[in-house]
């Protein structure tokens, strides 16, 4: 148990940094719950409860540098403390939600924390002592990855029995309500990337999607190779279309010489 | 790509390991930046140390784009300043807050949000099945997709500023042919991923139909579909989506209490 609470503690520092760095997706929802079972050994819960986190957070990206609730760290701590108490799926789930709301601040601390590491970058450089920007740049890294490795690591020391004789209480009314959320809540991730994708210009393709996956059972790979077809097609179209207006272009320009 | 020269493949390597690891409220990607181009500048002004703190200084200010495509910017960068050394950084601040916009708008749908819909929908769709294949195959795309950063940096480095309207008509025809990809991996989701299970049964003599079954008659996936629409015109009102997953926390409760929903 010991030794897989190092290695819990250990992937809750390296998610925030695969995040702002390498982005090697091991810091998905869907991957960190795996990862995370496979350490607690149950991966198939891990896969579980990341899936639908993950399909719940389809949408949310940060882009231009808003900070959004952190669902990456949130699976792994709901996966963990699910196998620590030897919970029901549906239970991390639901934990993950405020977790991934608490996390968001510290990450808007690290931001402002990290101010400082551009100020002293920019006095070093100001001094003409270059290898320090470097290691600011290691310093600012550093702080990223305590923004998920501190709460998993508070989670391993206190988590178990804090939540473990919290979850005891909860009265099955609840619970059962909560398993019914865990199938609605993908619909959520769905909706966001709807508000985000070019739904009304391309609204017959989500027909498409939906009509192979529900009335001719398809697996979800043979969906995508299918819409990898018609976007190659489409490509190939948009590109064509642009290249002979360019040469039409420079060919009205050849006349006039 | 062989030919890519030792310090810029250096430049690349930080860049991808550290890129956006320094993110600050006051110059954002300012710090990150400065660091993966170090080795350069280093390189580039040996002979002239007031140059080398100038072009410091310079890359020190605010920067903020999609990191999978300031590749292309700092090739740009490169071949300005190789040429024009500290004549060309006036140019090269201009260039870097003029290109950050456009590139991170395209950046972010091409590189993050379709990717991520496409083998997050499939890694999750599978996850609950028990099955990590999807897991590991969105490992290899992100790793990948990460990899375009070299030949990104040698397309801004050879060209210049010359191929970025190229550059962003290909881009934007991706984006386009990608999204089609991704609308259709959504609707597949619709289909399947989200769960509404009506609680009644339904008894006359020896005929017992679920309600989920008198759904199913009448169109399969009438309820998630419906679900999913409801969703999608709660959020174009402009309610947060963690309002939205609120109320769906509560109403799937309350509906749970009385019978309603499974």
């Amino acid at each position: 148990m010991i030794l897989r609470n190092i290695l819990v503690v250990i992937y809750g520092f390296i998610i925030n940094f695969d995040k702002e760095g390498p982005k090697l997706g091991i810091s998905q929802p869907v991957v960190a719950g795996f990862i995370t079972g496979l350490i607690m050994g149950d991966a198939e819960t891990g896969l579980y409860i990341g899936g639908t986190l993950q399909l719940m957070t389809l949408g949310i990206t940060s882009f231009g540098g808003a900070s959004v609730p952190d669902y990456q760290t949130a699976a792994l701590i709901g996966t963990y403390l699910t196998l620590a108490t030897h919970q029901k799926a549906a239970i991390g789930i639901t934990l993950a939600i405020p977790i991934a709301l608490l996390i968001v601040q510290v990450d808007v601390l690290k931001w402002s924390a990290n101010i400082f590491c551009q100020q002293k970058a920019e006095k070093y450089a100001e001094q003409g002592n270059y290898r320090m920007i470097n290691w600011m740049q290691y310093l600012a890294t550093l702080m990223t990855s305590c923004v998920s490795g501190i709460p998993v690591l508070l989670t391993v020391i206190l988590g178990p029995q804090i939540v473990g004789s919290f979850i005891n209480y909860i009265p099955a009314w609840l619970s059962g309500g909560l398993k019914t959320a865990a199938g609605i809540l993908p619909a959520v991730g769905i909706g966001m990337l709807l508000q985000y994708l070019p739904t009304r210009d391309y609204f017959s393709y989500i027909i498409i999607g939906f009509v192979l996956a529900i009335y001719l059972k398809m697996p979800i790979i043979g969906i995508s190779l299918i819409g990898f077809a018609i976007a190659l097609l489409l490509y190939k179209n948009q590109t064509k279309g642009s290249e002979s207006g360019q040469a039409a272009v420079e060919g009205s320009a050849d006349e006039d010489e | 790509m062989s030919k890519m020269k030792k310090v810029y493949r250096k430049v690349m390597n930080r860049w991808i390991v550290f890129g956006a690891t320094s993110l600050n409220y006051e110059k954002y990607e300012g710090l990150g930046y400065t660091y993966a181009m170090l080795p350069f500048i280093e390189e580039n002004y040996r002979d002239d140390p007031e140059g080398k703190k100038t072009a410091i200084k310079t890359q020190l200010q605010f920067f903020n784009t999609t990191p999978y495509t300031a590749p292309f910017i700092m090739g740009i960068d490169a071949g300005m300043e190789e040429s024009g050394k500290t004549a060309s950084l006036e140019a090269v601040s201009a260039l870097k807050t003029g290109l950050m916009g456009p590139l991170a708008g395209i950046g972010d749908s091409l590189f993050v949000t379709i990717p991520w819909t496409i083998f997050g929908a499939i890694a999750a769709n599978m996850a609950l099945h028990g099955n990590p294949f999807g897991v590991f195959m969105w490992i290899i795309a992100s790793i990948l997709i990460r990899l375009t950063a070299y030949p990104l940096f040698n397309a801004g480095y050879k060209s210049g500023t010359k191929m970025l309207s190229s550059i962003n008509t290909t881009l934007k025809a991706l984006t386009n042919a990608a999204s089609v990809l991704g609308l259709m991996v959504v609707g597949a989701l619709a289909a399947t991923m989200v769960k509404v299970n009506l609680a009644f049964t339904f008894k006359q003599g020896k005929l017992t139909m679920t309600g989920n079954s008198i759904l199913d008659q009448i169109m399969p996936g009438l309820l998630p579909a419906a679900v999913v629409a409801g969703i999608y015109y709660l959020l174009g009102k402009k309610i947060k989506p963690v309002y939205v997953i609120l109320i769906v926390l509560v109403v799937s409760v309350a509906l749970n209490a009385m019978h309603i929903l499974a």
